[in-house]
């Protein structure tokens, strides 16, 4: 299946640019590898993951507001915390600890998106709106995506843009 | 030293908690507020030298939160760093008559940062 078309609203090589902001934050930031997935690599990946978390950070500019969502698995949260904190995994970090660690991970991708996309504009970010996903929804592949693995952790980021309404004076 | 880091995330405040550790300078007391309302309340109460403060945030922006800092002189010998996601030229141009010495473009690596936090401090306590 491959992902639904990205809106031209936000600019060419929209999807380009976000696997480089992704891949960039994750580098310098998480000192973690990340690499593109094809459907059947990601199924297998995603079997393998219990529990989910999504973030969700809303995002405007000039010419369109939208959402970009980060779907991980739990073990890439906490991953992704130990590698941010410098934690020993000994045991789960707090759960109020991972969503923050999640919603900063995301506003990190959306803004490094939003400032290196080929067609750049000045941007706001809304706060991050981060949570568990019930225990038998699995990522939902209905928007424009990327499907990605995070040091061998699945990953999902997709997205979701209108053109902005404008008023007449 | 006595330093404040305005972020609504824990994790990154405690991130630039670490670094500052790392640093060579020599640091007395460090102070933290999630958003800029609180960081003006403490402002008001602390003698800082060093801030450090994130752009979006609720309640009260870093923007808003430089805005007010800039149009008090009793902050005039403060120390202004933007560490933000939001490295858009617009921003930065928003910034820029703000008196920030430095803006700081998340993602960065702890070396990076370390390097940065570093130059600046040392300046701030000359």
């Amino acid at each position: 299946m491959s992902s639904p078309k990205w809106p031209e609203v936000l600019g060419p090589d929209a999807e380009r640019a976000l696997l480089e902001a992704v891949t960039a934050v994750a580098e310098q930031s998480f000192f973690a590898v990340v690499e593109p997935c094809d459907t059947r690599q990601f199924a297998q990946l995603e079997r393998d993951a219990a529990r989910w978390l999504v973030a969700a950070i809303p995002f405007t500019d000039a010419d369109c507001r939208g959402e970009l969502r980060c779907t991980v698995s739990e073990d890439l949260a906490v991953a992704l915390f130990d590698a941010f904190t410098g934690r020993e995994p000994l045991g789960p970090p707090r759960a109020e600890e991972l969503l923050d660690l999640l919603g900063e991970f995301a506003n990190m991708a959306c803004g490094s998106w939003l400032t290196h996309r080929p067609r750049r504009t000045g941007f706001t970010l809304g706060p991050p709106s981060v949570k568990w996903m019930t225990d038998a929804s699995r990522p939902s592949l209905t928007l424009p995506h990327l499907l990605l693995a995070i040091n061998d952790l699945p990953l999902v980021l997709d997205v979701r843009a209108t053109p902005a309404v404008t008023v007449p004076v | 030293m006595r330093i404040l880091i305005v972020d609504d995330s824990s994790i990154m405040r405690t991130l630039i908690k670490r670094v500052l550790t790392l640093t060579a300078v020599p640091v007395d007391d460090i102070l933290e507020a999630g958003n800029g309302v609180e960081a003006l309340a403490i402002l008001e109460s602390r003698d800082v030298q060093l801030l450090l403060t994130d752009i979006n945030m609720p309640v009260m922006t870093g923007i808003e939160l430089l805005r007010r800092i800039a149009a008090d002189e009793r902050w005039n010998g403060l120390t202004r760093v933007v560490i933000s996601t939001d490295g858009s030229s617009c921003r930065r141009e928003e910034v820029a008559g703000l008196d920030v010495r430095c803006y700081l473009e998340k993602p960065f690596s702890p070396e990076v940062m370390r390097d940065v936090l570093t130059e600046v401090a040392r300046s701030a306590g000359a």
